[in-house]
């Protein structure tokens, strides 16, 4: 059932941003064309003096003002989606039918998160071509050539002794921890929204403004309770990374990661819990 | 197989300070057609709400096909909300086959024989269709399921004669005997032909319950008539 969910989420949201992401890369290999292609640029020293160059020349800034228009335009819609089909899809009258289809809440609320997380995903993705192809064609030859790149590099520094096997071991576990420190982060930003949005729900009135008083509420709660964690154990970190078994900034690192991956994970699961619970429990549809 | 296919053991609803139900006691059998009747504010959205498990009662428990509310009930409950659940962006035959992925009791091709009677098309988009068209809609995938309990929120609210006698044609040709329709409306006179019994309620609380018939011949009248008796103003 889950998966039925997630299928239908997607269709839901791949379809409000695809034309942002197609507006986007599309200005992106204009800008690209029109700032490296050597017809534009011999075309301008041709036309250097005339009017017809400032007419270019605007044109080419206009292109350039959309473009940075439409990447800010990006950022905001993926926000925008990301609440849009919690609130619509589910405390509006979709939540109709919605919460009488045979599944669980926590299903509802991972398959929804889950696909919010992609687009945040393919949001970053289609943000890095749109900046990247700027640079035209050679940022694409760029990309190709940079796994092998990559892999020549690392060889390298192996056979030069320079990257030891126990060296690289780290390497990817760093990789790993960073992943899922993403991972992390990302379904518990989503999950912040969500649980606001539950809260605020349950207000028989202002449901959306109440949903952003919950937020910033949160937000306070967690940012107290972190540092008030950062103060608790301030203490005892300062004798464990400076004993001797942690005497060494390579497993420090990992320590660092693996406690902050652990802190990410209760906030994500106190959200989880806010958001599911008040949803079984609590749910206020109009 | 359990005679009654819903029971609710004094189950009370406070939104606020007002109280929607009041310790309210009723089992309901299968193979029924009960109308829930009651005025505007009487609790009839909020019984429904809550046998459906959108809402959670204060107090008192509620079991629908011996079991409490949750996504198994769901399975076996066929709702009816008084309002569009569509999202716009799609089209028909995305809804039918949510319907279809969803409950495995929906039959696509009883929905699209009844679809093809009135017109609508699986390419249809849901955003072009007039609001009548989307209510039929509704009921048609809603009353395509095999369901065992039918709960239907004020189908005939809103819409014109023609389409009121269309959705209970609908009803009445589509549930299984053993399957219970519960109907909620304030208009009773054109529900009134089809119901076998009707549970009247009135802020929050049951002020009677009987078999149709059995109420017209003790009362020499129509239903739609006593309603009026009972429940009118000033």
């Amino acid at each position: 059932m889950t998966f039925k969910l997630i299928k239908y989420e997607w269709k839901a949201m791949i379809r409000a941003m695809l034309p942002i992401y197609a507006a986007t890369l599309a200005l992106a290999v204009v800008n690209g064309l029109a700032i490296n292609n050597e017809f534009f640029t011999r075309a301008e020293s041709m036309l250097q003096g005339t009017f017809l160059e400032s007419l270019i020349a605007i044109f080419q800034a206009m292109l350039l003002v959309v473009y940075i228009c439409l990447l800010a335009g990006l950022c905001i819609m993926t926000f925008i989606v990301t609440v849009q089909r919690f609130y619509k899809g589910l405390l509006r009258d979709e939540g109709y039918l919605m919460f009488t289809l045979p599944v669980s809440v926590s299903q509802l609320t991972f398959s929804r998160a889950f696909v919010a997380v992609i687009i945040m995903f393919l949001s970053g993705v289609v943000g890095f071509f749109a900046i990247g192809l700027l640079a035209g064609m050679d940022f694409l030859r760029a990309l190709i050539m940079l796994p092998a790149e990559i892999a020549s590099a690392i060889s390298r520094a192996v056979a030069s002794g320079e990257l030891s096997p126990g060296l690289a071991v780290h390497a990817g576990l760093y990789t790993i921890e960073l992943i899922v420190m993403f991972l992390l982060g990302c379904f518990e930003g989503v999950y912040g929204f969500y649980a606001a949005m539950a809260l605020g729900q349950l207000s028989r009135n202002h449901k959306v403004a109440m949903s952003v008083v919950w937020y910033i509420v949160l937000g306070i709660v967690e940012t107290t309770l972190m540092w008030s964690l950062i103060f608790i154990m301030s203490g005892p970190a300062v004798i464990v990374f400076s004993s001797s078994i942690l005497d060494n900034a390579i497993i420090s690192l990992h320590v660092f990661l693996i406690v902050m991956n652990i802190i990410t994970l209760l906030l994500l699961a106190a959200k989880v819990l806010i958001t599911n619970v008040v949803l079984s429990r609590r749910l206020n549809l109009e | 197989m359990d005679k009654e296919i819903m029971r609710f053991d004094k189950v009370t609803k406070r939104f606020g300070s007002k109280t929607a139900l009041n310790d309210i006691d009723i089992s309901i059998e299968r193979g029924r057609i009960v109308g829930l009747l009651g005025p505007n504010g009487s609790g009839k959205t909020t019984f429904i709400k809550l046998a459906n498990g959108l809402l959670h009662p204060d107090s008192g428990t509620i079991h629908i096909d011996d079991r409490l509310p949750g996504p198994e009930t769901r399975a076996v409950v066929s709702y009816l909300p008084d309002r569009m659940y569509f999202a716009d962006w799609m089209k028909v035959k995305d809804l039918a086959g949510m319907f279809e992925d969803f409950y495995s009791d929906f039959s696509r091709q009883k929905a699209r024989d009844m679809m093809d009677k009135l017109g609508i098309d699986e390419k249809d988009r849901i955003k072009n269709m007039s609001k009548g068209t989307k209510e039929k809609l509704q009921l048609i995938l809603v009353m395509s399921r095999e369901a065992k309990l039918y709960l239907l929120d004020e189908p005939i609210g809103g819409v014109d004669p023609a389409a009121r006698d269309f959705i209970l044609k609908t009803i009445i040709t589509n549930y299984s005997p053993e399957s219970t329709v519960i109907i909620s409306t304030h208009l009773i006179a054109d529900v009134e032909k089809v119901l076998d019994e009707v549970v009247l309620l009135k802020e929050g609380q049951i002020i009677r319950r009987e078999n149709v018939d059995r109420l017209r011949e003790e009362e020499g009248r129509s239903v739609d008539q006593l309603f009026r008796e009972m429940f009118a103003q000033g």
